[in-house]
């Protein structure tokens, strides 16, 4: 549940930076970037108090990919809508393109830095963690491998006419989001699998 | 995730060796504390490497750490 969460609120965070919903005062990769490093500024403050208080505070290696559901989510989000807006005719050197460009790696660059506000070089990852993560490896394979079939399938059934005005930018950023959503789906079994490991638990992270 | 047929006496162990924590443990065993609680727990059974660093942390023989849960599936 709580992993599902951190996938919507992320993801609903993305839509906003990148929608013409709202006019944000600064430019939306700034604005998320300060909302990724206050986000983290919390979230190391709230461990530090379970870890002082109940002693089951997420080890690093889970912070860790906690940090990569909610910054693969949120960049993820913001690409996706981006690319919905732009439509299938996205050229490289234009007003949109830009746009996407400068925010998606400004969000890059807070997802960079909030990883560092969150590190705290302990232990990396010892065997439990590799085990985990190599079980979440091999099931986001197939959601891989899955999503490239099915864009395959797509792309060679898909009329001629309707291929056409698809820009490589276009294609390309579809490419992008197979292996955003496999990242997405690698995080997300990798936090299924320490909670599993945490016997169930639902406050688990 | 089940129950490891492995068991381990690694609390006991820890309270004998002056109260250690989990935390001094999981350093001295290079591992993270999560592990050493999975580990207490009987949820995770450790690599046969991990299992002898254990087992040097409290100067025992892994056999005396270690042991096959006598309710387990053989």
């Amino acid at each position: 549940m709580r992993i599902l969460v951190v996938i919507l609120l992320s993801a609903a965070c993305g839509v906003l930076l990148a929608g013409p919903w709202i006019d944000w005062p600064f430019p939306p990769g700034q604005i998320g970037l300060v909302l990724m490093l206050a986000a983290a500024l919390a979230l190391r403050r709230y461990w530090a108090r379970r870890a002082a208080r109940r002693g089951d505070e997420p080890g690093e290696p889970e912070r860790e990919v906690w940090h990569g559901l909610a910054s693969t989510s949120l960049i993820g989000a913001q690409i996706a809508t981006a690319l919905y807006l732009a439509g299938p005719g996205l050229a490289l050197h234009s007003t949109q393109a830009h746009a996407l460009g400068a925010t998606a790696w400004t969000l890059i660059a807070g997802a960079v830095a909030s990883w560092f506000i969150l590190h705290r070089r302990e232990v990396p990852r010892d065997e439990r963690d590799l085990a985990i993560a190599a079980r979440a490896h091999r099931l986001s394979g197939h959601v891989l491998a899955t999503l490239v079939v099915a864009l395959a399938l797509l792309l060679g059934f898909t009329p001629p006419a309707r291929l056409q005005p698809m820009s490589h930018v276009f294609l390309a950023h579809l490419l992008l989001m197979g292996l955003v959503l496999a990242s997405l789906a690698h995080h997300a079994l990798q936090l299924w699998g320490y909670r599993d490991d945490a016997g169930g638990r639902e406050d688990a992270g | 995730m089940s129950a490891s047929p492995v068991g381990n006496h690694l609390r006991r162990l820890r309270f004998d060796h002056g109260e250690m924590t989990q935390d001094a443990l999981a350093r001295a065993a290079g591992v993270t504390r999560q592990t050493v609680i999975a580990l207490e727990a009987g949820r995770y059974a450790p690599s046969l490497e991990l299992a002898f660093r254990l087992a040097r942390v409290f100067g025992k023989r892994v056999d005396e750490v270690f042991f096959w849960r006598d309710d387990a599936a053989d």
